[in-house]
């Protein structure tokens, strides 16, 4: 059986990260147990993995409502979405409509990959639909996509109006340790726990593909970083190597370009790999001359893809970074050239954490301050000089709602952060207090 | 093993009652006959059917049994069977196919994987009042309805049961007093409001097939409509949910 839906989580407080979006979620259910919340939907947005299904099946069965769904599998245009969606919006369950509380029992509909429809000019698309629907409705719906600006560019302007925008984000690999490790301990598996942070480093807080890069490695009943390899990390690499080569040293065009079909790899990433080792390869100055020449051609063409997202244009700039760059040399090289992995790449994978966090922090920042997030990337040195004050830091935090990482990152200190942040849960608890108190 | 034999009529009403809800269904083969429970995709109409062996010409179920069977498929095998033909249905356990005969016609049918269809609960409701009416009555009052709104109000009081249905400027009202009904038995006025198209469907299927149909009525409350049919041998269940009418 598959991990991914072995270990769904049963209640909301089972899914993990994402605690703000959650509450939103929870508070907008607990209207519709007592009347009609004045939106009656709610978009989930945000990547693949991290829990925006789930969330809502988890909400459904903790509130025991019914489920109506409607998959991407489903054929989605205009008149299913109304006969199945606007019909549930309509009417009440089919069961009794209030528990032994009194309280309303609903019928949940939700709208997997609604950034995905069906869609056709006017009326007869899917978005139309849906609007109408949310507008009729009488239960609560949810819509779930990847691309929030995609859901509601367009005719989908109006959903903007409709529904609450929930953004659920990445997952920290904190959470997601802790959860491999309960998956391993509850599957029976010796486990290193280096490798878990491992597999959740990689996956960039996609929960699901976390679990399932743990399952196929899991054959082995031990879960170690040298299994990890098994996921392709270091074949890829293998792989684009051995293509180079072919590349680099082919006779002719047709060598090089069809050994770029069959390594599939998007041209975006061929042109570093090339670019990065071309000089490796071409010794002779002219060669290398019209080589490059060639390889900004591809790259003219990389650009206009990417400003017309017309990928039809991908194979000019595959078959000048191949064949056109294979046709260059008029001295091959022969013997073996060690080739490397480009250093553009290497940095940017490498500061992706710091500079996430630094726009996450960037992002608090400007809401608290009405600025943009890269005005408050100018001003977040300053913050780093107050962290330096302890107490100054905790109140902070506290204002800022930073994470513990965060924190970390901004005290430059593992046990200064820690004090901190124990300052910070303290004022935390006491401004809920008084908030209690008030109420 | 499954072998039966029926009139084609039978069959096609319950499959035709379970087409008005679902392309698909799941059947259950039991040695006291087939049963049948589903939901539509909205979750707004559920039918449960009984079809006992009874009814049947000859009927032989040695093993309960679950088949997943394309009701649209089905159907167009049925329709070349005339009124005097007697269907035949076979079927072996794990081998994925009902074998159906009408005369020397004989037709493979594909059955799906039931392991994918979800098994369907009836909830449990509590009604106040049960009315018994003609289904002919209750046919004309929905024929009339179409033409001025898309649902009509189930009304029920001590002595009356009324259909009515409101337009932007018109109305339409049906009562039937307690002389017209078969019978009634309400304490205390209920009503409830419901989309009339799930409900042409449904009373279509047991018009002309069964002269009464029993109504189950709450406030604001899933109706139940049941009606009998080949002296009782089939029995038909719909549950329907109401609209919403307020906030």
């Amino acid at each position: 059986m598959n991990w991914t839906e072995k270990y769904r989580p049963a209640h909301l407080d089972d899914v993990i990260g994402n605690k703000e979006a959650k509450e939103k979620l929870l508070k907008w259910a607990r209207e519709w147990q007592v009347g009609s919340p004045s939106k009656k939907a709610v978009i989930l947005y945000g990547k693949p993995g991290v829990g925006k299904t789930s969330a809502a099946h988890a909400l459904a069965r903790d509130f025991g409502w019914e489920i109506v769904e409607l998959n991407a599998s489903d054929d989605r245009n205009r008149d299913v979405i109304r006969r199945v969606a606007l019909t549930g919006a309509v009417s009440e369950i089919l069961g009794a409509p209030e528990d032994a509380m009194g309280r309303k029992v609903r019928r949940l509909i939700i709208l997997d990959e609604a950034d995905n429809l069906y869609e056709r000019n006017g009326d007869a698309g899917g978005k139309g639909a849906i609007i109408e629907t949310i507008k009729a409705a009488k239960q609560p719906i949810i819509l779930l996509a990847n691309d929030y600006y995609g859901l509601t560019k367009g005719r989908g302007s109006e959903l903007k109006k409709l529904c609450i925008p929930i953004e659920f984000g990445r997952v920290s690999e904190r959470e997601i340790v802790s959860l491999l490790e309960k998956i391993c301990r509850n599957e029976g598996l010796e486990y290193e726990k280096e490798a878990l942070e491992a597999i959740a480093r990689r996956c960039d807080g996609d929960v699901r593909s976390a679990i399932n890069d743990l399952q196929s490695i899991s054959y082995e009943r031990r879960i170690t970083r040298d299994a990890l390899r098994h996921l392709g990390y270091r074949d890829r690499e293998a792989e684009i190597f051995t293509a180079l080569r072919i590349i680099l040293k082919a006779r002719d065009m047709r060598t090089a370009i069809n050994q770029a079909r069959i390594l599939d790899e998007s041209p975006d990433n061929l042109i570093l790999w090339i670019d990065e080792n071309l000089p490796a390869e071409y010794t002779n100055p002219t060669d290398l001359m019209r080589g490059y020449y060639f390889l900004s051609r591809a790259d003219v063409f990389l650009g206009r893809t990417w400003r017309r997202q017309y990928y039809g244009m991908w194979r000019y700039a595959y078959e000048l970074m191949t064949g056109g760059v294979a046709a260059a040399k008029r001295y091959g090289r022969g013997g073996f050239v060690r080739y490397s992995f480009p250093t553009w790449l290497r940095k940017m994978a490498a500061g992706k954490q710091e500079r996430r966090m630094k726009q996450e922090m960037a992002r608090k920042i400007g809401k608290k301050m009405h600025c943009s997030a890269s005005k408050a990337m100018e001003i977040l040195p300053l913050i780093k000089r107050i962290f330096m004050n302890a107490k100054m830091a905790s109140l902070l935090a506290v204002s800022l709602e930073l994470k513990r990482e965060e924190i970390e990152y901004l005290a430059e200190d593992k046990e200064k952060a820690e004090e901190i942040y124990k300052m910070a849960e303290k004022i935390r608890k006491m401004n809920k207090q008084t908030m209690l108190f008030n109420f | 093993m499954f072998q039966a034999k029926i009139k084609p009529d039978f069959i096609k009403t319950i499959i035709d009652a379970t087409a008005i809800l679902v392309d698909e269904a799941k059947f259950k083969l039991t040695a006291d006959g087939i049963y049948g429970r589903t939901v539509d995709p909205a979750h707004v109409g559920m039918i449960d059917f009984k079809l006992r062996k009874e009814a049947f010409e000859e009927y032989n179920c040695s093993e309960d049994s679950e088949i997943g069977i394309d009701l649209d498929k089905f159907n167009s095998i049925l329709k070349i069977a005339g009124g005097d033909d007697v269907v035949t249905m076979e079927y072996k356990k794990d081998e994925g196919r009902l074998i159906v005969n009408i005369g020397n016609l004989k037709r493979k049918l594909p059955l799906l994987d039931v392991s994918e269809m979800s098994d369907t609960k009836i909830p449990s409701l509590e009604f106040p009042a049960e009315i018994v009416a003609p289904t002919a009555d209750i046919w004309q009052a929905i024929r009339a309805a179409e033409s001025i709104s898309d649902h009509i109000t189930f009304i029920a009081t001590k002595d009356n049961f009324q259909m009515k249905s409101e337009g932007d400027a018109d109305v339409l009202e049906l009562t039937l007093t307690k002389d017209n009904l078969i019978s009634i038995k309400c304490e205390e006025e209920v009503k409830s409001m419901f989309p009339l198209d799930y409900l042409r469907d449904m009373i279509k299927v047991a018009r002309g097939k069964s002269e009464e149909i029993t109504i189950n009525l709450g406030n604001n409350y899933p109706v139940k409509l049941t009606f009998e049919m080949a002296d009782g041998n089939i029995r038909i269940m719909y549950l329907l949910a109401p609209r919403i009418e307020s906030d």
